[in-house]
């Protein structure tokens, strides 16, 4: 499960033997995969509100 | 005529304000009655000035101040009634006069640490405070955007550590273009020399959108003008609109949980020493002001921001912004070093703020909003796996991660690897930082524990137990991880060393894991 790879990585590499270790490759791809897709909607979200902003900006007057 | 220099020795509000009023009267030939509601900036620096423990006024006639002969050149110069064209500058200091010296023997006798900075008098009676700069250590709290500021006087040098100040002219600008040129005018030494006087960020702001007069200035200007004047001095305005354009939707103000969403929205940017230059849509009319620092409140209430792990756990963490209660705000209609609360029914507040736009350098494409969201997700999925791998319930780690507190700034890669060549930490994460492939600027994203968290207010604490480095020229957010730290022992029992793991930059994806060697927890880049 992709949720416990990277902090699963982090205690093992806590606790080894060895002073470096690395992460497999496909495993790697699965934390970035996970982590673009829980980070997606919300980043969606906040450029959506930044486009409502710069169309209401013609309209905002401060003096 | 005149002596050009002029010693006048002035020990509380009153005598200060008596002295620079008449000044002002000598400069202008009129009464401050004749505009009483212009001078409040005034009135308020006289204020500061003397609660800072002003003792001497040195007073300098005839200056030619840049930022003044720009707007006497584009309006004054062609008033019928004559201006005059030189301004006064006043400068405090706190060390006494002694009896019968003269303006040079003072100058010459005292030192750097009695100069408290200076005030520039405009020959304009409804606008009397031009470009000034007052010690920051006047008003209590972090101002984040400041610098030192040389100041030289009749062959003798001083300096002022301070955030620039004006109130607005409205011959050639209102509030924003004085919001503006403060904001400009901070940053100009540090991100090099782009500072514009007002009559050029009116010329800027109105070269493509045009709604009516540009001289005077009496209408103001809207965001996008605004925008558009911060671009062409060579920054990236990013407009970030607060609490859901509250404004639209027939509300008075920002509901509570809206303004504590401003205010850590703002928050990152502030400690990140980015002017923020805030719009306010008080019900007097819309209103631009300039944060540069946050007050502190050693025993806050408790300011949360939630994180949700991909499993669906929910982890609640500790805002750095709950020990900021107000933001340190130059506003140029009431005087430098104000403070902005959540509400007020007196003052301009932040229940009132409308949107944000702090001045961020053209090389940092992704928002704090951005980098935070993506910290925040990684941060959950850490945790939760603590649970999954058996380390602590998920009760234990809840109850974990809610005396955590995360602080997110933009930092330099020069500072950062100064803060780790000087800073006690585990060897293994300081020579990483020191020695990795580093864009200029990167998103700082610490973990803190919160027990001695107040504290900071007196000197930096050994506080931080986590970090992840960020990209801030990435756009895809999930491939702009540089590296991420984790000081185990002081946040589970049971481990004796921490974990450092560093990203494929090319790749964007983790790779490579280092155990590292924890000397306890650290004190964060401030």
């Amino acid at each position: 499960m992709t949720t416990a790879t990277l902090g699963q990585f982090v205690l093992d590499t806590a606790r080894s033997p060895e002073r470096k270790r690395q992460m497999p490759e496909q495993q790697a791809k699965e934390v970035r995969d996970q982590l673009s897709e829980q980070v997606s909607e919300k980043v969606e979200e906040l450029r959506a509100l930044q486009r409502r902003a710069y169309e209401n900006s013609k309209s905002v007057t401060v003096f | 005529m005149a002596m050009r220099l002029q010693i006048i020795a002035a020990e509380n509000f009153g005598e200060i304000y008596s002295a620079i009023n008449s000044e002002l009267k000598s400069l202008t030939g009129k009464e401050s009655a004749v505009s009483p509601h212009t001078q409040e900036p005034l009135t308020n620096c006289c204020r500061l000035m003397g609660d800072a423990g002003t003792q001497v006024l040195l007073v300098q006639k005839r200056v030619q101040d840049p930022d003044f002969s720009a707007e006497y050149a584009a309006y004054y110069s062609r008033q019928f009634s004559p201006v005059q064209k030189f301004c006064t500058r006043v400068h405090f200091f706190k060390n006494k006069l002694q009896e019968g010296e003269a303006a040079l023997a003072y100058v010459d006798r005292i030192s750097e640490e009695d100069y408290l900075g200076f005030i520039t008098l405009r020959p304009v009676i409804k606008s009397p405070v031009g470009a000034s700069i007052i010690n920051g250590i006047v008003t209590k709290g972090f101002v984040r955007s400041a610098d030192n500021f040389p100041v030289h006087i009749a062959g003798k040098s001083y300096s002022v550590v301070g955030t620039p100040f004006m109130q607005q002219d409205n011959a050639v600008g209102a509030c924003a273009q004085a919001s503006i040129w403060m904001a400009l005018r901070t940053l100009r030494k540090r991100e090099g020399d782009r500072a514009h006087d007002p009559a050029q960020i009116t010329d800027a702001a109105t070269r493509y959108f045009v709604t009516g007069r540009t001289r005077p200035n009496r209408q103001g200007l809207t965001e996008q003008q605004m925008t558009e004047a911060i671009r062409a001095a060579g920054y990236s305005p990013h407009l970030i609109p607060l609490g859901g354009f509250w404004y639209r939707n027939g509300q008075a103000s920002m509901t509570d949980d809206a303004i504590s969403a401003a205010i850590q929205t703002i928050h990152p940017y502030v400690e990140s020493e980015i002017p923020v230059i805030l719009i306010l849509y008080a019900p007097s009319g819309g209103h631009a002001i300039v944060v540069i620092g946050h007050t502190w409140e050693s025993n806050p209430t408790a300011r949360k921001l939630v994180a949700q792990s991909s499993n669906g756990t929910v982890f609640s963490f500790l805002h750095a912004a709950t020990w900021a209660p107000s933001f340190i705000i130059h506003n140029d209609n009431a005087g430098p070093y104000r403070l902005l609360t959540e509400r007020s029914t007196s003052e301009y507040s932040m229940e009132h703020g409308a949107s944000a736009i702090p001045l961020l350098p053209t090389d940092v494409f992704m928002s704090a909003e951005e980098a935070q969201t993506l910290a925040l997700a990684l941060m959950a999925d850490i945790f939760a796996s603590f649970v999954a791998a058996g380390v602590k319930t998920a009760v234990e780690i809840q109850q974990l991660t809610e005396t955590l507190v995360i602080r997110l700034s933009l930092v330099d890669k020069r500072k950062l690897r100064k803060w780790a060549a000087n800073n006690e930490m585990a060897p293994e994460l300081k020579e990483e930082i020191r020695l990795m492939d580093s864009p200029k600027r990167l998103w700082v994203f610490e973990l803190h524990k919160s027990d001695q968290y107040g504290l900071h207010e007196l000197q930096a604490q050994k506080t931080q137990v986590g970090m992840i480095l960020i990209d801030s020229t990435g756009d895809d957010l999930a491939s702009s991880v540089l590296l991420m730290h984790m000081n185990l022992p002081e946040l589970l029992a049971g481990f004796t060393n921490g974990a450092l793991v560093k990203w494929d930059a090319q790749a964007g994806v983790p790779s490579a894991g280092t155990k590292t060697t924890e000397q306890g927890a650290i004190c964060p880049i401030r």
